[in-house]
């Protein structure tokens, strides 16, 4: 008995694995990722390190350094350039901490996203909530902004969507896992991009990729952006600003804040053919009003702010609609989504050419405003 | 001390040559403290022998000698039968056997050798021992519970049972167990509550036992417990009355030591162990998270130091990334990899734990201060350890403190160098391979046949009711805690 426990123990210690232990000061812990074009249409790669002896903890000790360490390599394969890296570092690249990942624009005009993350998707060190970035500008650059509120330049970037329900121009990180589904799914979809801006990074608009070739397709601005947001049922906060005619300012200058919002969207099969009712609800509060004159205690004051709201949000969804069916003929809406859902026959028989059957579908916009409040006012 | 035993050959074969006094002299070697008083009453002649520094003089005086001498001048025919009676003691026992006397000699009696045309040994209880006044137990401190404590007389003991638990069917029966020397054990059992088989095993331990000299409670445990390789206490180790009277009422037996102020409680689950009197004297919801709060620190004072090795050594992935910067900062420069870091600053804190004990109080504060500052700032500052895992040690010897039973805490302190050993190789797969091993001995363990995990494995739901957490209980219901 005692024999055959010590053989079973025996085995549980020495015939396993994990069995070589790294100490936590000697990994180089890398928490940002930034891939490009080198020269010679090699890859290069920015692996952003923590320098832990660098952060400055205590008041007075004057930090030697920056925190980070930018280390850029170029190589043909991303593997190859992370075992390169073994040249440059005495501690080991460990990515569990990725926080983001950021590719340029040259790079995902050129190669496919799904080739260009395949490496990432298929290694364990990577998690799956790593938030993915797009940018105009040269990745080296953008990932040595100095940070101007976080540590890291990783981070701010990841940290910036946090304010996704405070304005309607900022999307939600796309993950790691949400561009492996979009990719095996084959839909198109957008990620987001950022920029720097008077030497802080900034968040902008949005990259289409197209869901034939996983490449870049085009850009949204941040008006778009809005759009994309009330039709993805994404949007959880922001202000609806109605500038009434045509001049800032004016008198009239009203500024909602949205309290809730919820998109529906409703394919219907008409003898045949596709068509598709989006239906938004959304609540809002009289948040800056520049008619000193408006009495809200009277009887439908607030019906002109309405219909004015409603118009504003179905032109900012129209903006979006448009260039999608038009200019580019991808569905990055998620509209096949919920075809797929409600309507599956039709969607089965149509997903060959999805992009196709998309661009003439009519998508007809129904916005319902609720003005709910108005805040504290004065009784006049 | 050892005692010469004579067989009744020997004392037939003595009794010619030797006086019964001569031979209690020369079975106690002459010892100074045997003190031998011989007069003449009419007809008869006295011997009186008692060991002087455990018997009450006065008492033997007033009461043996003064009425003996009183008889001598009344005139009365004596024969060295009729003193039964004649002394004003409550019990005067007449000695049969040679044997005995020496015992009775020993447990502070007086011992009158009438000599006559017969000679009669009687035997009167004078004893008057060492003793110490009932204090509060140094080690099972309490809130608002009863203050008196376990003394070193088994009688006092008795006492103090017998005043928190005034009832006629609390039982106790006495041993002499021992192969040299005999030291008294009382077994305690409520009669209808305590199952006879409990009870006829405890007999049988204890009689079982065959040590030549048991001086403490902590040598019975050990002697009459059959889990020879856990580390874990069979018997709950208490000095606390009121303990031991709640354990009666639940059913469950105690044994006392003579000359030991612990009182052992068979059969012992863990969940009592993690129990302490006052979870009764509060109302049941500050009492619950307090059961709560002490299992939880139980848990973390093993598991901790494992956890946080294996965190930093091998899974670096699961430490927020926050967390991972600042211990990679703070552990940046320390010369040993994080497992000799933790093996050196445990074995630290015992070696402080074990100093503390062991000095005389007024010294033992000078190590709790050296070590906090020598071991804590210095050993920091100079770079030998890092901040973190100084951290991680006090926390979990701090958690220890909260386990109220110090045989328990014991057995834990071995287990978190079980694990740690563990955790250093395999990381988290390790500690579980620990823990693995140590659910299963748990689970196999036996107190007087009782399971020790009770009411957890096997589960008991009425019993659940008081583990982890402690449900009110309805006064006067058979399963309710308290004795009315």
């Amino acid at each position: 008995m005692i024999r055959k426990m010590v053989f079973t123990i025996c085995c549980l210690l020495f015939l396993s694995a994990c069995w070589d232990s790294n100490e936590i000061e000697d990994v180089g812990l890398i928490i940002g990722v930034g891939l490009d074009f080198g020269e010679d249409e090699k890859f290069s790669m920015t692996h952003q390190y923590v320098v832990p002896n660098n952060i400055q903890r205590s008041q007075g000790s004057q930090a030697a350094g920056k925190p980070f360490q930018n280390l850029t390599l170029e190589g043909e394969s991303f593997f190859e350039i992370i075992r390169e890296n073994s040249l440059e570092t005495d501690r080991p690249p460990n990515f569990t901490h990725l926080k983001s990942l950021v590719l340029s624009e040259k790079l995902i005009e050129e190669e496919s996203v799904r080739k260009l993350i395949s490496f990432f998707l298929r290694d364990h060190e990577f998690r799956r909530t790593v938030a993915v970035f797009v940018t105009k500008e040269k990745v080296e650059d953008i990932m040595s902004v100095e940070p101007t509120k976080e540590i890291f330049p990783a981070v701010q970037i990841k940290e910036l969507t946090q304010n996704n329900d405070k304005s309607l121009e900022i999307l939600e990180n796309t993950k790691f896992s949400e561009l492996s589904s979009n990719i095996s799914e084959d839909v198109s979809f957008v990620i987001p991009e950022i920029e720097i801006n008077q030497n802080r990074i900034r968040l902008s608009g949005a990259a289409i990729i197209s869901d034939q070739d996983f490449k870049l397709a085009g850009w949204l601005n941040r008006e778009q952006v809005q759009g994309l947001k009330w039709l993805t049922n994404t949007v959880k906060g922001g202000l609806v600003s109605l500038t009434g005619q045509e001049e800032k300012h004016s008198e009239d200058h009203v500024v909602l804040e949205i309290i809730t919002a919820g998109t529906e969207i409703h394919p219907k099969i008409e003898s045949g053919k596709l068509k598709v009712e989006v239906s938004v609800n959304t609540t809002v509060r009289l948040g800056e009003d520049w008619n000193i004159e408006r009495d809200v205690f009277k009887q439908g004051w607030d019906e002109k702010i309405t219909k004015d709201a409603e118009n504003h949000i179905k032109k900012s969804i129209q903006q979006v609609i448009e260039p999608a069916q038009n200019e580019y003929e991808l569905d990055f809406l998620g509209l096949s989504k919920w075809v797929r859902i409600k309507e599956p026959a039709f969607y089965e028989s149509h997903k060959k050419n999805w992009n196709e059957t998309f661009k003439d579908v009519p998508i007809s916009v129904d916005v319902k405003v609720d003005v709910d409040g108005y805040g504290t006012q004065d009784l006049q | 001390m050892k005692i010469r035993r004579h067989s009744i050959k020997q004392q037939d074969s003595s009794k010619e040559s030797k006086s019964i006094k001569e031979r209690i002299m020369d079975d106690f070697h002459h010892s100074s403290d045997l003190h031998c008083k011989s007069f003449e009453v009419p007809d008869i002649e006295i011997t009186i022998l008692f060991i002087a520094d455990i018997t009450n003089r006065k008492t033997i005086q007033k009461l043996i000698i003064a009425p003996l001498l009183f008889l001598a001048q009344e005139n009365e025919p004596i024969t060295p039968f009729s003193l039964t009676g004649k002394l004003p003691v409550e019990s005067m026992e007449v000695v049969k056997n040679y044997d005995k006397i020496n015992t009775y000699l020993m447990d502070g009696f007086t011992i009158i050798i009438a000599k006559g045309e017969t000679e009669v040994v009687y035997a009167i209880e004078t004893c008057n021992f060492v003793k110490r006044k009932t204090n509060e137990p140094v080690n099972e401190p309490t809130i608002s519970g009863p203050r008196d404590g376990f003394v070193e007389s088994i009688q006092d003991n008795k006492s103090l049972i017998r005043m928190h638990l005034h009832s006629n069917d609390l039982v106790f029966e006495r041993f002499a167990v021992g192969t040299e020397v005999k030291t008294y054990v009382e077994l305690a059992y409520v009669k209808g509550k305590a199952s006879e088989e409990l009870i006829t095993e405890a007999r049988e331990r204890i009689q079982s036992v065959k040590a030549e000299y048991l001086g403490d409670a902590g040598l019975l445990e050990q002697a009459i417990g059959k889990n020879k390789f856990s580390a874990f206490p069979e018997l709950t180790n208490t000095q606390f009355p009121l303990k031991v009277t709640n354990a009666l009422m639940e059913g469950k037996i105690t044994i006392l030591t003579d000359g030991s102020p612990t009182a052992l409680i068979a059969p012992t689950t863990l969940n009592m162990l993690l129990q302490t009197p006052d979870d009764y004297y509060f109302k049941w919801i500050p009492a619950s998270l307090t059961r709560i709060l002490t299992y939880f620190a139980a848990i973390i004072s093993f598991v901790l130091p494992a956890v946080y090795i294996s965190l930093i050594s091998f899974h670096h992935g699961l430490i927020p990334t926050d967390l991972a910067i600042s211990l990679s900062k703070t552990r940046e420069g320390v010369p040993f990899p994080s497992v000799i870091e933790a093996f050196l600053m445990e074995l630290t804190i015992e070696i402080l734990r074990e100093a503390g004990i062991r000095l005389p109080k007024p010294i033992g504060s000078t190590v709790s201060i050296v070590g906090a500052i020598v071991i804590g700032e210095t050993a920091v500052s100079a770079g030998i350890v890092s901040p973190m895992m100084v951290m991680v040690i006090s926390f979990t010897a701090i958690c220890s403190f909260t386990v109220p039973n110090y045989q328990l805490s014991l057995a834990l302190r071995s287990i978190r160098f079980f694990l740690l050993f563990f955790a250093a190789i395999l990381g988290i797969y390790g500690i579980l391979i620990a823990l693995f091993i140590l659910s299963t001995h748990l689970v196999s363990l036996r107190s007087f046949n009782v399971p020790y995990m009770e009411p957890f494995a096997p589960i008991r739901f009425r019993q659940l009711k008081d583990s982890v957490i402690r449900l009110f209980f309805r006064l006067g219901k058979k399963d309710g805690k308290l004795h009315e």
